[in-house]
């Protein structure tokens, strides 16, 4: 077991006042029998609008508010301790959505094609998932810049490059041709100083996860913050707001071990 | 009976003047025209009605309890009834909707089911609308300036008044009302329906609100009101579509949405009529399976037949549509409106053999029909009497029981020999009589 201290920032900077602010964040790691979090912090600036607390049909808990003032900035900070398994599995059963492509999952022409010449050989769950994970991780360079977060995994796919969102929805779609349901995570990695996502299959009793940019099972150095069945499912940040500027993110994690 | 009413320009010209619009996007710029009256009415006899009533009430129930089933546990995917190709990979099913029971466990509370009578005198369904039907309120109009035209016409009390729509509709509100008032969310002016909205509120007594007049605050849907106060709202009868409702849980980009209202709703503190997500229940590739759904919920034998489908998706359907393509209506599953629908008989032999490959590639995206040749109803053209294809759209009411509004809306096609009668694509329409029992 790991006990490590997590801190998470993200800033929204914008170059104009923005007014009407609405935004749902899912950055409040829960506890799920392979990470236990003791209550977490969250601090939002401006204190100025209503803030409360919800909860969404895949299980993540809900930071939502709205600031009606103007603002020309915006941060939320999370902070804790976590007490995490060293163990990639969390008891749970998978609804059947889970199984189904999605917009950003659904295999096209190529990505069916590569999944016939990877086409697993073995009978266990577990064994299909890690052959089609290292089958990803060879096919795929890790670099910035070349896609979005709308990119799909058929598209990231075609470029042969992409970073871990990438990586993941690729894997997702594997998995989903071969009927093995499984979700997008989101959260955070010791070692990485932003945010990272990895994928959670599921046996019948368990979420596994695996990290298909490192090709390995995910183990104490992961905390998850939220999942989906793909990302647009879990942003961990998501707003609108009224104001005729852009807006710039930054976001900053730290993970130390105790 | 098949007089007409009344002198149909006088009415035509009375609709313009309330503004009874219709509005159609085409080639990207919107354009509002009239939807067309034609003052010869189409009669039910009340034998017919009785039995069109049973199986409309039948049907939206087992649909009702199709979708209670979906959102939780998928008993009738695990009991082998329907493939689960069929429902998690459809547009609309949405996953942020799973778990979630609306209040009293109603989800489709206006359901508008188009029907066609054969030429035998059978009624078939052709679909069934469990999204946003449309409609309700031109033969309720027309109704009104009907009984002040011919007012002698309705005297006589054979005709069921179809004037109850309105306080069906504000039942259907209350009966699933969280505590707070009922509002109407429309998009708008440009939206196709805005003379329904508007309507429609003035009836039920709701408050017409876009979504600029409603916030959410821990979890609970307000109305702003002009002195900067606030009205809770126990019900919305939304009249904009799922993916455009909550730009932080559907399309971000959706500027006529409630941020958050989805919140509100998965916490139980608001009613959305209808119920987010329903658009799974009506797809044309389920159609096929809403027989099954009222044996397997019900236990009861369907009273009203679907029209004879196939689905390519199972190869025995497959080869019989490849088939038979020439005589056979094809539709695109996704599509509305009377989009997406071609029909066998109008291809050229180039156009049959792509429609087949693209059936044969995309088995899940089509159903095919036989092409039911359902009656023709007698228009007004110009003075001239004229034969055309009309269906009904019947509204069903689920609130603290399931009811059928006796009357409902007739549209016919104005081109002759024209399968298409929606109103999008052109049609007109006629008051539909519901005769009384004798």
């Amino acid at each position: 077991m790991k006990r490590l201290q997590f801190e998470f920032q993200t800033n929204l900077d914008f170059s104009c006042g923005m007014s009407e602010h609405c935004f749902t964040l899912r950055c409040i790691p829960v506890s799920d029998g392979r990470q236990t979090i003791a209550e977490p912090k969250c601090v939002i600036l401006p204190h100025s609008g209503k803030v409360w607390r919800s909860r969404d049909s895949f299980g993540n808990t809900l930071i939502c508010g709205r600031m009606n003032e103007e603002h020309s900035g915006f941060l939320f900070k999370v902070s804790g301790e976590a007490s995490i398994e060293n163990s990639c599995e969390a008891p749970g059963i998978a609804q059947p959505f889970y199984r189904a492509y999605t917009e950003l999952t659904a295999a096209g022409e190529k990505l069916l094609a590569f999944y016939e010449e990877n086409r697993p050989a073995a009978a266990d769950v577990r064994l299909r998932a890690e052959q089609l994970c290292e089958a990803v991780y060879n096919a795929m360079v890790y670099q910035r810049g070349e896609t979005g977060v709308k990119t799909t995994a058929e598209e990231a796919f075609s470029v042969g490059k992409g970073v871990c969102q990438d990586y993941a929805h690729i894997f997702l779609s594997l998995l989903r041709t071969d009927g093995i349901p499984c979700r997008y995570a989101s959260g955070l990695a010791f070692e990485c100083g932003e945010t990272h996502a990895w994928v959670e299959i599921n046996d019948g009793t368990r979420w596994i996860g695996i990290d298909p940019t490192h090709n390995r099972y995910i183990g104490g150095g992961y905390i998850k913050l939220c999942h989906g069945r793909d990302y647009s499912d879990c942003p961990i940040e998501r707003g609108i707001y009224r104001g005729n500027g852009d807006s710039v993110q930054t976001v900053s994690s730290k993970v130390t071990e105790v | 009976m098949n007089t007409p009413v009344a002198d149909a320009r006088a009415i035509n010209e009375l609709l313009a003047r309330y503004g009874v619009k219709f509005g159609i996007y085409k080639n990207g710029s919107f354009k509002e025209q009239l939807f067309p009256f034609d003052a010869i009415p189409r009669v039910i006899t009340a034998e017919d009605f009785a039995d069109m009533e049973k199986g409309l009430v039948q049907r939206v129930d087992a649909l009702n309890m199709f979708l209670a089933d979906i959102y939780s546990e998928g008993k009738i995917i695990k009991d082998g009834i329907i493939p689960e190709d069929f429902v998690y990979i459809s547009k609309g099913y949405l996953a942020p909707c799973a778990g979630v029971m609306p209040p009293k466990g109603i989800y489709s509370h206006i359901s508008g089911i188009d029907l066609v009578q054969a030429k035998d005198g059978e009624w078939y369904i052709l679909e069934d609308n469990l999204r946003i039907p449309s409609g309700a309120s031109y033969p309720l109009i027309a109704r009104e300036l009907c009984r002040m035209t011919s007012p002698s016409v309705f005297e006589s009390g054979k005709i069921a008044d179809n004037r109850n729509y309105a306080s069906l509709l504000r039942s259907t509100m209350d009966n699933v009302n969280c505590g707070g008032i009922n509002v109407i969310l429309t998009p708008g002016r440009y939206n196709a329906a805005y003379f329904e909205h508007s309507y429609l509120a003035e009836k039920t007594g709701a408050v017409l609100v876009q979504n600029t007049d409603l916030f959410v605050e821990d979890n609970i849907l307000y109305m702003k009101d002009y002195l900067g106060g606030k009205t809770k709202v126990g019900a919305v009868y939304r009249r904009i579509s799922d993916e455009y409702l909550d730009p932080l849980t559907f399309l971000p980009e959706s500027l006529i949405g409630v941020p958050h209202i989805m919140d509100a709703y998965r916490a139980g503190n608001v009613a959305i009529l209808n119920a987010p997500g329903n658009g799974v229940a009506d797809d044309k590739g389920i159609y096929y399976f809403v027989p099954k759904m009222i044996k397997y919920y019900l236990d009861e034998e369907p009273i009203l037949k679907n029209a004879p489908t196939y689905l390519p998706f199972y190869e025995e359907d497959r080869k019989y549509v490849l088939d038979n393509l020439e005589k056979l209506v094809i539709k695109d599953v996704s599509e509305a409106g009377g989009y997406g629908v071609v029909f066998g008989r109008d291809m050229t032999k180039e156009q049959l053999s792509d429609w087949r490959t693209l059936i044969t590639e995309q088995s899940r995206r089509f159903i095919a029909q036989e092409v039911i040749d359902f009656i023709d109803l007698e228009v007004m053209e110009n003075g001239q009497s004229v034969m055309r294809k009309a269906d009904l759209r019947a509204f069903v009411l689920s609130g603290e029981k399931t009811r059928v509004w006796p009357s409902g809306l007739t549209r016919f096609s104005r081109i002759a020999d024209s399968f298409v009668v929606n109103s999008s694509q052109g049609g007109g329409f006629k008051d539909t009589w519901v005769l009384l029992p004798e």
